[in-house]
């Protein structure tokens, strides 16, 4: 699949739009500094993140409705914890692998940026979704990737992905945010401007 | 890493060898099933990295691997070119988790269809299976010593296990 500029502006968008509902939901200004938007096939999509064993922390959404997608929130350990210290303060966070508190934040952090984000999508498109209930899972990135591409293996091969560098005060957070799409989706957003672009960054 | 030598077979690629200097391995499984397959009087193993337990209506099959009907005959087949007895070869099988809720998914509990899907190919080629890890709710990796047939799993964080 080859990224369209106007793909690749409204996958920066939807960012964008996450950022903002993750400052209100946070009480303090977060910005996006950069989004590199990546059109791939599905296969090449663990290759692009870490070693596939690595250990991630990972927020899922599908969507229903006029976009159905998966959305896949990835970042590390650290940015997890940072995240978790952003929104609770240090106080409530003692570390977040074993603190409910910290793994239900992640959960609704996650919940927020990911709704957003299909939510931006689906606006560029012209429809609603109805996001699924977040899944926090930690594990190594292939694992929690090929469920995905499974599923969508059976339907089409591409997806987009995003490496977003989010910055709050005192605090900068990694995160990848990666989207699959079925194959209508894709074409329509890919059609919804004009020009190629391998890649973007904002 | 999995050892000096290690060839990692990616989504929907099989390998067979007789290099007692390779291990193969598959690593970040989640509901993909990694085939292991050993004779041990030859010496020749191999793995698949299966992601599907059907061939979807319509595709192309361009990747054989991908497949669990066809992935594990063209693992057994390519390992016979290689010198191993369909008799000798004993299988493992290791992946298959559920690492996100059927519910979300098209293709329903992916994990568990590929591990039957698997078991099902593996028994119409009278291969018997050694040994299993599949299922649960983590992730998984594995490697095959080609030099001693040693399969050995893990989850993250914990140490390689023999199979």
């Amino acid at each position: 699949m080859e990224l369209s500029a106007a793909m690749a502006s409204a996958v920066a968008r939807a960012v964008e739009a996450s950022a903002r509902d993750l400052a209100s939901f946070a009480g303090t200004p977060i910005e996006v500094r950069q989004a590199a938007v990546l059109a791939l096939d599905v296969a090449e999509v663990p290759g692009r993140l870490d070693s596939v064993e690595s250990e991630y922390v990972g927020v899922y959404a599908g969507s229903r409705g006029g976009l159905p997608a998966h959305l896949l929130l990835l970042m590390t350990r650290g940015t997890a914890e940072r995240l978790c210290r952003l929104l609770l303060g240090d106080d409530l966070v003692r570390t977040w692998q074993e603190d409910d508190l910290a793994l239900s934040a992640i959960g609704e952090t996650g919940n927020i940026a990911v709704s957003a984000f299909l939510n931006a999508l689906a606006a560029e498109l012209g429809t609603t979704i109805t996001p699924t209930p977040p899944l926090v899972m930690v594990d190594m990135i292939g694992a929690m990737i090929d469920a995905l591409l499974a599923d969508m293996a059976l339907r089409q091969p591409s997806a987009l992905m995003v490496d977003a560098q989010l910055v709050a005060p005192e605090s900068v957070l990694d995160a990848s945010f990666v989207t699959l799409l079925d194959e209508g989706s894709l074409t329509a957003l890919a059609l919804s401007g004009s020009g190629p672009a391998r890649s973007s960054r904002a | 890493m999995i050892a000096l030598g290690a060839v990692n077979i990616g989504l929907g690629e099989l390998v067979a060898s007789v290099d007692p200097g390779v291990t193969l391995g598959a690593l970040g499984l989640g509901s993909c099933i990694a085939v292991v397959v050993y004779d041990g009087r030859a010496r020749v193993g191999g793995l698949a990295h299966v992601v599907l337990p059907i061939v979807p209506p319509g595709h192309g099959v361009m990747v054989p691997g991908r497949f669990a009907p066809l992935a594990v005959p063209e693992l057994v087949r390519r390992a016979e070119e290689l010198g191993a007895s369909r008799k000798r070869l004993r299988a493992w099988l290791v992946g298959g988790a559920h690492v996100l809720p059927a519910a979300a998914l098209a293709v329903g509990d992916i994990g568990e269809r590929n591990a039957r899907a698997c078991r099902d190919a593996l028994r119409s080629l009278r291969v018997a299976v050694a040994g299993e890890a599949v299922g649960g709710a983590k992730g998984r990796s594995v490697r095959l010593a080609v030099a001693d047939g040693t399969v050995a799993w893990r989850t993250i964080g914990e140490d390689w296990r023999p199979l």
